[in-house]
């Protein structure tokens, strides 16, 4: 099986077959477009070394899943928050590694994998309240005391009696 | 020889890059201005790129670094996707609606975002039009979950072709009854060809869970009670279900939702299937649903909203003059074909 080098932006190279680094559509979509085999390394310059390990971890698990729909009008990808269960560990990483992972899916063009990583962040924002929420990813309240206030009133409705 | 072929990869991730970064989906102009992932660049996006370029907005981790202290909570990278909209709405679409609809405090980033993304502003019972937002339709498209209709005899329609020639279904109204009653019938036998199913789209079906849980849940003395009432919540069965909390704030204050309004004949009628099934489904409801939507006469019309053979349902909740609603699409193929045979 064939094999190609990616080049993480940390200059570390990992060779991977090529069948599980076209998981990624940008790096499949570069292939075609090169039209060979690369023999040098391909850089992934927006990727370090231990993010791209986490994806190829990732790609090498998924190796054989279909591939998602083009279509994005059947994609199913917003279905439930549902995560399969190797997936759930695969993602039980501290947070800046949790985004790292879905910033590198969305630039190397993984669906599958950013749709994990995005559920995931959902479910950390399940069931919480703003400040809980701002607390969880250190988010700053940048209302003035009038918007927040203007802002509850018009949530009045949903706010428990 | 090494650098041409960089330079060549570089080329092709730069073309197909195009205006945006990776998945995410062409962005409008305004929006495209806050953060281009650019592909083979530099990795570090300078903040004045995250549109962030006031300081004070800035999450307290980037203020920290920026500052040389210590205890980083949160990260750059967290601060980065939060700060890129099509990354959040695409973390936003999986969070629950109630979480959602008292998000818009979190931010002015995420009121933004909750505020102009149309499948959020769907979710939080935002959107105003009559039509329904591109991905809401894609997921009704897509998530259909069968189930066999028991009753088949509710699903009586009219057939028409539009300009296109494609054939329309008109559920019957009071105009279009006498009509309907030409038409023939859904077959009651058993053994008939027929195999109508009434299909739920995700997330409509959790919809319908919830007027669902709230009818099947009204003790009998509330029954015909005009709106729900704040008693109604006072039941420590319908506290006890979290579904119902979407309809729970929809009922409070006073808004009216015409749809649980239990008629006499409605009433009636979960009682029997309660009665003869000693169990009260959802797919009954359903069935509640689909008499009340397609042949009451206290309720609106329906609106028919697809040719495609996919129908959409409008069953029209009330508040405060605003016409909400909650989508129950039905499949009607076969439906279609079997007419079109007679």
């Amino acid at each position: 099986m064939s094999q190609i080098t990616l080049l993480s932006s940390d200059n570390v190279e990992m060779k991977v077959d090529k069948e599980v680094a076209e998981r990624s559509i940008l790096i499949k979509n570069m292939l075609e477009d090169v039209g060979e085999t690369p023999d040098q390394a391909i850089p992934i310059p927006n990727v370090n070394e231990g993010v791209l390990r986490k994806v190829i971890e990732w790609c090498e698990h998924h190796r054989n899943d279909p591939p998602p729909p083009a279509d994005e009008d059947s994609d199913s990808r917003k279905k439930s928050t549902d995560i399969e269960e190797w997936d759930q560990k695969f993602m039980q990483v501290d947070q800046e590694m949790l985004f790292e992972i879905i910033l590198a899916a969305n630039y190397l063009d993984i669906k599958p994998l950013l749709d994990v990583g995005c559920k995931t962040v959902a479910n950390m924002i399940k069931g919480k309240s703003p400040e809980e929420i701002r607390k969880t990813f250190n988010i700053q309240n940048d209302f003035t005391p009038e918007e927040e206030d203007q802002i509850r009133r018009e949530n009045e409705w949903a706010e428990d009696r | 020889m090494q650098e041409t072929f960089l330079h060549r990869m570089r080329m092709v991730a730069n073309s197909m890059q195009t205006s945006h970064g990776g998945l995410t989906p062409p962005l409008a102009p305004e929006i495209d201005a806050r953060l281009r992932l650019d592909p083979l660049g530099d990795i570090n996006v300078s903040l004045d790129k995250l549109d962030m370029k006031d300081s004070s907005r800035l999450p307290q981790i980037l203020q920290i670094q920026k500052d040389g202290n210590d205890v980083p909570i949160s990260s750059a990278a967290s601060a980065k996707a939060l700060n890129t909209y099509e990354l959040l709405e695409q973390i936003l679409i999986h969070v629950d609606d109630a979480t959602l609809i008292v998000a818009r405090l979190v931010s002015k980033a995420w009121c933004e975002i909750l505020e102009t993304s149309q499948v959020l502003r769907w979710k939080t019972w935002r959107w105003e039009h009559t039509y329904l937002p591109r991905l809401v339709r894609q997921d009704y498209n897509f998530y259909v979950q069968p189930i066999p209709l028991s009753d088949s005899e509710y699903c009586s329609s009219s057939s028409d072709e539009n300009e296109d020639g494609k054939a329309l279904i008109y559920l019957n109204s009071r105009g279009r009854r006498a009509q309907a009653k030409l038409l023939p019938k859904i077959p009651e036998n058993p053994q008939s060809p027929w195999t109508g199913r009434c299909e739920f789209a995700y997330p409509y079906v959790d919809g319908i869970q919830k007027l669902w849980y709230a009818v099947s849940t009204i003790p009998e003395h509330l029954w015909g009670t005009p709106a729900l009432s704040d008693a109604i919540y006072d039941l420590p069965m319908m506290k006890s279900i979290p579904s119902v909390e979407l309809v729970r704030p929809r009922a409070y204050k006073g808004v009216r939702i015409e749809m649980l309004h239990v008629p006499w004949r409605t009433r009636s009628q979960i009682g029997n299937v309660y009665r003869k099934a000693n169990g009260f489904k959802l797919r009954d409801f359903v069935n509640v649903i689909l008499e009340h939507t397609l042949l009451g006469d206290k309720l609106p019309v329906p609106v028919l909203r697809s040719g495609s053979g996919l129908i959409l349902v409008s069953v029209w909740l009330i508040k405060e003059n605003r016409r909400e609603e909650i989508v129950v699409g039905f499949e009607l193929n076969r439906h279609q074909r079997w007419i079109a045979a007679q």
